[in-house]
């Protein structure tokens, strides 16, 4: 018996070998850095000061330094319609802005022109497709594979349904904002002066907080391929039973881009060989280009694309009665529990209020204060207490 | 040349130690000789080595009274043309060969080599005590013909005798027996007898018969006599062992860049998780790359993936990897040899550009059943051969599964658990005799792979199946002694079909699949034994489905994508000469001619050549019918020479073209399952490939260390390559899609092999493989349209391959890997699109990973050498990777949280034990 448990562990391991394989760092040297010129901007449908960046490419290591940008300084940006109509652009703040406010309109097509030290620069011509509104945006359980932990994630997946009845808007571009109430899960009721060593009962409310994000992938869909002409299930935001947003009330405000085909294989090029890899199967990398040509010098690289979209948003409220019932409510990213908790009388709480800024009042009977650590019972610590102008 | 003496005697165990100097008093009444044998090993303590096959089972009556062994031997075995020799308390029976200790004329034999001299009688007795040391063997041991007494200088005698197979002792017809230079030639009659007139003397008789491993005899004619010839050994017997025929082919044969591998020589090699596998040795052989560990495909000689062909019994095998790449779908105990070529192709083979893989089958023993298998970590597997002997029929049927799902079940990391991962192999292979001379094989192939994943991040699907099957059926006649011929049936089949249903709406199933039914007929023409011609004739006709996506469940919205099939017929003529006009010179000359005829119905499109060869270039579409809608054709010379420059060293040197007409798409560094095959069209041309090689041989100390250094330089036409992060699957407009250019690849192989106790091998290779892709717009261009380093190129291998044979039953073995990293595109510089972070690559392949090194060790423990005992166990132990050294297989980098990090996938990180179970049962 004891010889047959040792096989299955035997078993195990080479199974469990086998299978992960498994994806540790590497310490990569950074090469010389590669300075290319890089092109991103959309031009809209909406009424507003239009903008492009025209810039260069950075050395990896100022990635998330905020240093990372670099304007293409003193270049003659203009965009121009099918009609040789001129929109130009000036430099500002690190960017190309329209002299006037101005939209696309719909079916007109419109080029991107620079002329920077003599040489010429053009996109292709791009038409600005109509975006229809988005159909619905709802939450599915679902599992994930996250790759960071190479586990799967029971969890609930934000998707989306669009569709253009017209069948001119095939190809979309997305990105999203979101806010949700925090809840904390010991509302700080009474606040503390130090001056005169005295509590008093708070007027202003610390225990409802928001949390905002908004998209930092690359998020691009088709309605291509089925029947009924529609994107369907379009992964937007998928949360786990840690994440915190679907804990009480959450919006997500998507934006969408009519693209065209052609902006459409760009970026899923581009996403494409951005995606890490990590499986035997790792997809060639390589240099993506879009729309840019530089006329004067056809040899020359320039990444990036010149992007004419029509747009179209919507919001949506869930609350986590909205979502499936299998979806266990995340538990407070805090501890708050027993050893997170002081219960001492009046006169010690100036002790403990006075180790720093570690506990909140919770409550006061007769002589006895609770108290707690401030994320407990104070969410202002962490997040704002200011409501999104759109939240009711 | 080994031969295997064990395997044809049988043993009786006794106590050791030497009595044939006691005496012994016997009375046998009607007894057997067998038993006689035995009772006298009892009472002697001595051991008897024979062969069943030689007792007769007539009865005899013998009485002894206080008589010596010899004197006792002398007397039963009168008049029974057996011979006995005493050595070391070892009794031996021949028949008709005397074991001759000490052979007086084997000075005659000392310029031409420095072999046995005095010790040949030692190196005889190791043979029957231990063949696995045996450094000598049939071939190079002096036979002694006749009656010494009646030696006449300068006169001829006559040496006649039969020829029979060895597995089976049937006679072999047809037989060539002749002297070196081929004027003294006969044939062996029905009854495999043979009588050939030799001078007095040295003499050295070659025997040959197609499908049987040529031998060669040295001999001392005396006067007339009697010389039993047996050709190839299939017998399992006691021990398997390495029959290695191929030794002396290093320096004498004029094929190049030939590796052949016997799969019992993989027995002691050790291999991740207990997997013993024929594929994964050849590729430590020299010339043969992977991009990895565990990655499926090989690259020989600079080539791509696609370049190689794999044949089982004839069968081509288009995916050979289970589990992705980290098994092969050949279980190894079903297979007799694997040959692999890699340098100059013969004629006879399909249009690959790099290299033939050629496997065969083991066949079942004519008369035993046995059954053997065994079990891994990963897998059981079960083989059984079974003789039929009233239709005169083999049959053998080998099959191997995965217990993954059991397994699975049982570790406690649920992710793991909820994965179902199954592979299966079958081998069914029947022979049937026709006569003496013509015969019949037939061969079933089929491998499944299957996947259950519930969330997978490769693919984006949640099952996922490939199944390779394939029939062949072969059909040799043998009935004319000069001309042979040969003709086969083959389909082959692969597919894949992938399917997802975690959304109702989304969900779809999508396949490939890829077939060919070829028929071939071939004729070798042995006009001397300095002159073989060989001609032949190839057809085929290709069915593929490059791709069809269909809608899966009522809910599912998805869209019914049929690619259109496409079809194509190959077909070949070839004549090849293998001629050998002296004992310097030896030629092969051939020539393919090869056209494949691109079949309708199929649609074209016409693109603006001022613009991207895009969808939005589009200037017309042609549709055809049915019919040949275009043709390739070309010739497909081979050539190559060999000059001795004396017995032991050799220079040999080569010429190939080879065209091929069916590619991979594929856009991943490695062979991935989801990988398609399309046939050459408008946009797809056919590869070519031109080698040229040239190489030195030698075998040294008594061919024990075979040694060679080869040298090559390709150039390749239209290799496949892809667009930056383009797609082929159900891509309708795949030529958008793909690029070809031009290639060249050139390298130095050094090997050296040694049989023997420690045997093995050690090569080195230098090797480096370029590709070009350039063209007028700038998606078409990579690396400004210059030649850059493939994925595949890894300028610097070391394979060694150890295995010492402690005794019969340990062994223990020893494998070293290096290897130069793969290049990589590492990223130089990033950039935002849209508020998204990118990053921008460098050229394509011009960075490199982490150099690969890799020590495995095993050791092997067989048990019950018996052969009265029912199973045979064989064990083994290996640990893989016993440095733990982290390998990484790729590189891959990923922008987090406004950084670009790096990753390493390494696939075994650590040293991995594995303990595996094999069995006979006879």
């Amino acid at each position: 018996m004891k010889k047959r448990r040792s096989y299955i562990i035997l078993l195990a391991i080479g199974l469990l070998a086998l299978q992960l394989g498994c994806v540790k760092s590497f310490d990569f040297e950074e090469q010389e850095y590669e300075r290319i010129l890089v092109v991103s901007g959309t031009l809209t449908n909406e009424q507003v000061i239009q903008e492009v960046f025209i810039g260069y490419t950075f050395p990896i290591s100022e990635l998330g330094t905020g240093r990372s940008i670099q304007l293409l300084s003193g270049a003659e940006v203009w965009v121009e319609d099918s009609d040789n109509n001129r929109y130009d652009y000036v430099e500002q703040d690190g960017m190309y802005r329209s002299e006037i406010a101005f939209g696309g309109i719909q079916e007109e097509s419109y080029s991107l022109h620079f002329i920077y030290e003599g040489k010429e620069y053009r996109s292709t011509a791009e038409t600005l497709l109509f975006s229809p509104p988005i159909q619905d945006i709802y939450p599915i359980y679902s599992t994930q594979f996250n790759t960071i932990d190479n586990i799967t994630e029971d969890g609930i997946l934000i998707a989306l349904d669009t569709e253009d009845p017209t069948g001119q808007a095939n190809y979309f571009r997305f990105t999203w904002e979101e806010a949700w109430q925090i809840n904390v899960p010991f509302p700080s009721l009474f606040g503390y002066e130090e001056e005169n060593d005295s509590l008093f009962r708070r007027l202003d409310e610390v225990g409802v907080c928001f949390g905002f994000g908004e998209s930092s992938d690359l998020i691009i869909g088709s309605s291509v391929g089925n029947d009924v002409n529609k994107l369907i299930e379009l992964p937007l935001r998928f949360f786990s039973e840690t994440d915190q947003q679907l804990r009480d009330r959450y919006a997500i405000t998507v934006k969408q881009y009519a693209i065209s085909a052609n902006a459409f294989s760009y970026l899923s090029n581009l996403k494409k060989v951005n995606e890490g890899g990590g499986t035997f199967f790792d997809r060639q990398v390589g240099t993506v280009t879009g729309n840019m040509i530089s006329v004067s010098d056809p040899s020359e690289t320039v990444l990036g694309y010149f992007e004419v979209a029509g747009v179209s948003w919507r919001r949506k409220f869930f609350s986590l009665q909205d979502v499936d019932s299998r979806y266990s409510r995340p538990p407070y990213r805090f501890s708050c529990g027993d050893f997170d908790r002081v219960n001492t009388i009046v006169d010690s709480v100036s002790y403990f209020i006075g180790l720093g800024d570690i506990y909140r009042v919770i409550d006061v009977s007769d002589n006895n204060v609770s108290l707690i650590k401030a994320p407990c019972a104070d969410c202002s610590v962490y997040a704002t207490t200011e409501p999104p102008d759109y939240w009711n | 040349m080994r031969v295997f003496i064990l395997s044809i005697l049988t043993c009786i165990f006794a106590t050791v130690h030497a009595q044939e100097e006691s005496r012994v008093s016997v009375n046998y009444q009607n007894t057997h000789l067998e038993t006689i044998l035995t009772d006298l090993s009892q009472r002697f303590e001595m051991n008897f080595y024979y062969r069943s096959a030689w007792i007769d089972t007539s009865k005899q009556n013998f009485s002894a009274n206080a008589q010596t062994l010899p004197e006792i031997l002398d007397q039963i075995l009168l008049g029974k043309n057996l011979t006995y020799t005493i050595i070391d308390g070892s009794v031996y029976l021949t028949k008709g060969i005397k074991i001759n200790l000490n052979p007086p004329l084997s000075r005659l034999y000392a310029q031409e080599k420095e072999t046995e001299e005095a010790e040949i009688g030692l190196v005889f007795r190791q043979e029957f005590l231990n063949t696995q040391t045996a450094e000598s063997d049939l071939e190079n041991f002096v036979f002694e013909v006749g009656d010494r007494n009646q030696f006449v200088q300068g006169a001829n005698s006559t040496l006649a005798g039969y020829v029979n197979n060895k597995a089976d002792s049937t006679p072999l017809e047809g037989v060539v027996v002749f002297t070196g230079s081929g004027q003294n030639l006969v044939t062996t009659d029905e009854n495999g007898f043979y009588s050939l007139s030799l001078r007095n003397g040295k003499n050295r008789v070659n025997i040959q018969l197609l499908g049987k491993k040529s031998t060669v005899r040295n001999l001392v004619m005396y006067s007339d006599g009697q010389l039993n010839i047996e050709m190839d050994d299939q017998i399992v017997a006691l021990q398997e062992v390495t029959i290695n025929a191929f030794r002396e082919e290093n320096v004498e044969s004029n094929q190049m860049g030939i590796s052949k591998i016997d799969a019992v020589s993989t027995k002691n090699v050790p291999v991740v998780l207990g997997e013993r596998d024929i594929m994964k040795i050849a590729v430590t052989t020299s010339g043969v790359q992977t991009v990895g560990e565990g990655a499926a495909g090989f690259n020989v000689r600079g080539g791509k993936t696609d370049q190689n062909l794999v044949l089982i019994n004839k069968i081509p095998i288009y995916n050979t990897s289970h589990f992705f790449g980290f098994f092969s779908v050949f279980n190894t105990d079903a297979i007799s040899d694997l040959t692999l070529h890699k340098s100059v192709i013969p004629v006879n083979y399909d249009s690959r550009l790099s290299s033939v893989f050629e496997l065969t089958s083991k066949k079942s023993s004519e008369e035993e059943f046995s059954v053997y298998g065994g079990l891994s970590p990963v897998s059981s597997k079960i083989t059984a051969e079974i003789p039929l002997k009233k239709v005169k029929g083999k049959l053998l049927a080998s099959g191997r599964g995965t217990y993954s799902d059991w397994v699975l079940n049982r570790v406690p990391e649920v992710t793991i658990r909820e994965n179902d991962i199954d592979f299966y192999d079958l081998l069914i292979q029947y022979d049937q005799k026709i006569n003496a001379h013509r015969s019949l094989s037939a061969t079933y192939y089929g491998s499944i792979d299957k996947f259950n994943i519930p969330s997978d991040s490769l693919f984006n699907l949640s099952n996922f199946r490939y199944t390779n099957t394939g029939a062949s059926i072969i059909y040799s006649d043998q009935s004319n002694q000069r001309l042979y011929f040969t003709s086969h049936l083959i389909y082959s089949n692969y597919g894949y079909d992938l399917s997802y249903d975690q959304s109702a709406r989304l969900a779809f199933n999508q396949s490939f699949g890829v077939s060919e039914t070829a028929a071939n007929a071939e004729f070798n023409y042995f006009h001397s034994p300095d002159l073989e011609i060989m001609a032949g004739l190839d057809a085929k006709y290709y069915l593929l489905n490059p791709g069809e996506k269909t809608p899966l469940g009522e809910e599912s919205v998805i869209s019914r994508v049929q690619l259109n099939d496409e079809r194509g017929l190959e077909s070949a003529l070839y004549l090849s000469a293998n001629w050998q006009p002296s004992d310097k010179w030896s030629f092969y000359a051939g020539i393919r001619y090869s056209a494949f005829s691109q079949l309708g119905p199929v649609k074209e499109y016409v693109f603006d050549t001022n613009a991207p060869q895009i969808a939005g270039s589009i200037t017309d579409t042609l549709s055809y019918g049915g019919g040949i809608i275009r043709n390739y054709h070309g010739p497909e010379p081979r050539f190559t020479f060999r000059y001795k420059l004396d017995d032991e060293s050799s220079i040999k040197g080569g010429l190939a073209r080879n065209r091929q007409y069916l590619h991979t798409l594929s856009n991943s560094v490695s062979v991935s399952p989801t990988d398609i095959w399309r046939l050459s069209s408008r946009y797809l041309e056919p590869q070519i490939s031109d080698q040229v090689t040239l190489g030195y041989y030698r075998n040294l100390k008594d061919d024990i260390f075979e040694i060679s250094v080869e040298g090559y330089f390709k150039r390749l036409q239209n290799l496949v390559d892809f667009k930056v992060g383009e797609e082929f699957i159900l891509n309708p407009l795949v030529e958008t899609s793909v690029l070809q250019g031009p290639g060249r690849s050139y390298g130095v192989e050094l090997s050296v092999e040694k049989s023997g106790k420690l045997n093995g091998w050690i090569n080195y290779t230098y090797a480096r493989s370029f590709i070009q892709l350039t063209g007028d717009f700038q998606d078409e261009i990579i690396n400004e349209g210059e030649f850059f380093p493939s994925n595949y190129d890894r300028p610097h291998t070391l394979n060694l391959v150890a295995n010492y044979k402690f005794t019969r039953r340990i062994s223990a073995s020893l494998n070293v890997n290096y290897s130069s990293g793969r290049p990589v595109t590492f990223p130089v510089s990033a950039y935002e699109i849209n508020g998204v972070q990118f990053v921008h690559y460098s050229d394509r392949n011009a960075f490199r990973i982490p150099d690969y090194f890799r020590v495995d060790i095993g050791v092997n423990l067989e048990m019950g050498h018996r052969l009265t005992k029912l199973v045979r166990n064989y064990w083994s132990f290996s640990i893989y990777n016993l440095l733990g050294r982290d390998n990484p297989y790729s590189v891959f980098f990923d922008i987090n949280k406004g950084q670009v990090r790096g990753y390493q996938l390494v696939v075994f990180g650590s040293a991995i034990p594995t303990l595996s179970w094999n069995f006979v049962i006879k």
